[in-house]
């Protein structure tokens, strides 16, 4: 009788857990086919890219990367990207950590309407200070430069990146930095060598996601950059679309841009994984 | 802790990004709000008073009724559409199984990409072309024998834009899963066991003990994704273009500005986006801030 029990129960467990992998399996289909269509439309030749019946893996080319370079100065959209990435990573981390410092140790007047002001402003939508943002930027001469779009992305991250990096800081226990005042450290020494080893992990978690957000984004590029010397790889997809081939858009080309966009994102993402979820999900989870 | 050298310390430590939100956010802001009431039209600046006149003339625009139907139907598909596909996986990832790993980190990837890659190459696999020039995902329904699926996507009239929430919902469920499995992990084992020692079935544990207690992650979710939704711009570019059937406010926003020279328009647009997304957010705000500073 026992028995039997036993053998219901890891039948009914066995089929239980082939149907979670069946739906795993067409998640995974889900979830791979857009990524499968941009690589194989990437990396395919133009009449190979509409021929029917369907050919799933077109011998691979590389000379739509050349076409690229032949119509958009590729490299230059590629170096600012990173560059613009870059910059507004660093330039966010310098400013929020300070900032958080201040949140996270000092109580001081107004902290924490300071503090309410910083997360709302998180929430607000991007566009709706467009306007007044590309005006003070032509005033600054800054229109149309890497620096200009550095300052913008940088003011549009750091609220979250605060928000974060003061829960990182205050899990620090405060007698550390105690017994180093009072053995006559100075702030930027407690900076240096006793909070920055131990918020590592805050500023590599922070530090990717804004990466990624000043990488992905395409509203302050498209909005700002009239020429190649600030224009990024976002802007660069929706000057290629803008164009026209045999079969209505380039898709190969389209297709091409938007895996060497990918490509360096999926990378950072998977080493990292562990760090960015526990970023993402922290400030939704108690 | 608190000194009074302190004070000045912590000024100087706030101000660099006390200046980067109070004027690039929050000066603009109020910037936009005042030009939303004049009457600015064209390159040079006007501030000629114009009042809320704007407002319901905006109101009565046949283009802006487009936009707000518009955005209610993305929202709509969009939240429900991550938020039960986030609930599910995370639910298929909860029982364990081996592979977790591997999956967990598969489903959350497509939010790490651009909208804009995910836009393009979902217009590309959403080809609304027939019989011979038919491709990607209408090719793929008619291989496996699943026509009736076979539409026309975001050109479809009427409910195109239901096709770019799709794309939406490919980003963004992942991220959905990954905050429900938190908040499952984050139930303790013990009510499990006991639920299963009085003999509630899995789909009791969860319908009736894991749901009640993921109710703060959904509502976290919700004004994530629905903040994303009423200020959804480059998946609009990069699937629609700037076609008047799938427009959005911020497609209308940056078109009346920056092609129109309608500034008082594009400001009053922005400024009740913004309104819009208060709303949604500051209670969200005033309840988590009350709860954490209970804890």
């Amino acid at each position: 009788m026992l028995k039997r029990f036993v053998s219901t129960q890891t039948f009914r467990r066995s089929l239980r857990s082939s149907g979670t992998y069946l739906s795993f399996l067409v998640f995974t289909f889900l979830v791979l086919l857009p990524v499968y269509w941009m690589t194989r439309s990437a990396f395919s030749s133009g009449s190979d890219l509409i021929k029917l019946p369907l050919v799933y893996f077109p011998p691979p080319t590389l000379k739509n990367v050349n076409t690229l370079y032949e119509q958009i100065p590729f490299d230059q959209y590629l170096l600012n990207s990173v560059k613009f990435s870059l910059f507004t990573t660093l330039l966010t981390l310098l400013v929020s950590f300070l900032a958080a410092y201040a949140f996270a140790r000092i109580r001081f007047p107004g902290s924490n309407i300071l503090m309410w002001a910083l997360i709302l402003s998180m929430a607000l939508p991007e566009i709706g200070t467009i306007v007044p943002l590309y005006r003070i930027l032509k005033t600054l001469k800054l229109l149309d430069s890497i620096a200009g779009l550095t300052f913008v992305m940088t003011s549009t991250l750091t609220p979250f990146t605060v928000w974060v990096l003061v829960t990182f800081i205050k899990q620090v226990p405060y007698e550390i930095e105690e017994a180093a005042i009072l053995d006559g450290a100075n702030l930027p020494q407690i900076f240096w060598y006793i909070l920055l080893p131990v918020t590592i992990p805050g500023l590599v978690t922070m530090g990717l996601i804004n990466f990624v957000n000043a990488w992905n984004n395409l509203l302050y590029p498209l909005s700002f950059t009239t020429s190649p010397s600030a224009k990024t790889l976002s802007v660069a997809i929706t000057e290629v679309y803008a164009g026209f081939s045999p079969w209505g858009k380039p898709w190969e080309l389209i297709m091409a841009v938007g895996v060497v966009m990918t490509i360096p994102i999926i990378g950072l993402v998977l080493i990292t994984q562990r760090s960015i979820v526990r970023g993402l999900t922290g400030g939704a989870i108690k | 802790m608190i000194k009074n050298k302190d004070k000045y310390v912590a000024i100087a430590l706030v101000t660099p990004s006390i200046i980067a939100v109070g004027i690039f956010v929050y000066g603009f802001i109020a910037w936009s709000v005042r030009v939303s009431l004049s009457a600015w039209k064209g390159l040079l600046p006007d501030y000629t008073w114009a009042g809320f006149q704007n407002y319901l003339n905006l109101f009565a625009d046949p283009r802006f009724h487009i936009d707000i139907r518009n955005t209610l139907v993305f929202t709509i598909i969009f939240v429900f559409g991550s938020l039960i596909l986030g609930l599910f996986m995370a639910i298929l990832l909860d029982q364990g199984l081996p592979g977790e790993n591997f999956f967990r980190n598969l489903f959350l990837f497509p939010m790490a990409i651009s909208f804009i890659v995910t836009g393009v190459v979902w217009r590309w696999l959403m080809n609304p072309a027939e019989g011979s020039r038919m491709s990607g995902l209408n090719l793929l329904f008619d291989k496996i024998g699943l026509d009736f699926l076979i539409n026309q996507w975001y050109t479809t009239p009427k409910w195109g834009m239901a096709a770019i929430a799709l794309t939406a919902i490919w980003q963004m469920s992942g991220y959905m899963m990954a905050l429900y499995l938190a908040g499952l992990r984050s139930v303790p084992e013990e009510i499990r066991e006991a639920a299963r020692v009085d003999g509630a079935t899995e789909l009791q544990i969860y319908s009736r003990i894991m749901l009640p207690y993921l109710q703060p992650v959904t509502l976290s979710a919700m004004i994530i994704l629905g903040h994303i939704s009423l200020k959804v711009f480059d998946l609009i570019i990069a699937v629609a273009g700037k076609q008047l059937a799938l427009d959005v406010p911020a497609i209308y926003m940056w078109q009346t500005t920056f092609d129109g020279l309608f500034y008082w328009r594009g400001a009053a647009i922005g400024t009740l986006l913004l309104l819009s997304v208060s709303v949604l957010i500051i209670p969200y705000l005033i309840y988590t801030l009350r709860t954490e500073t209970e804890l």
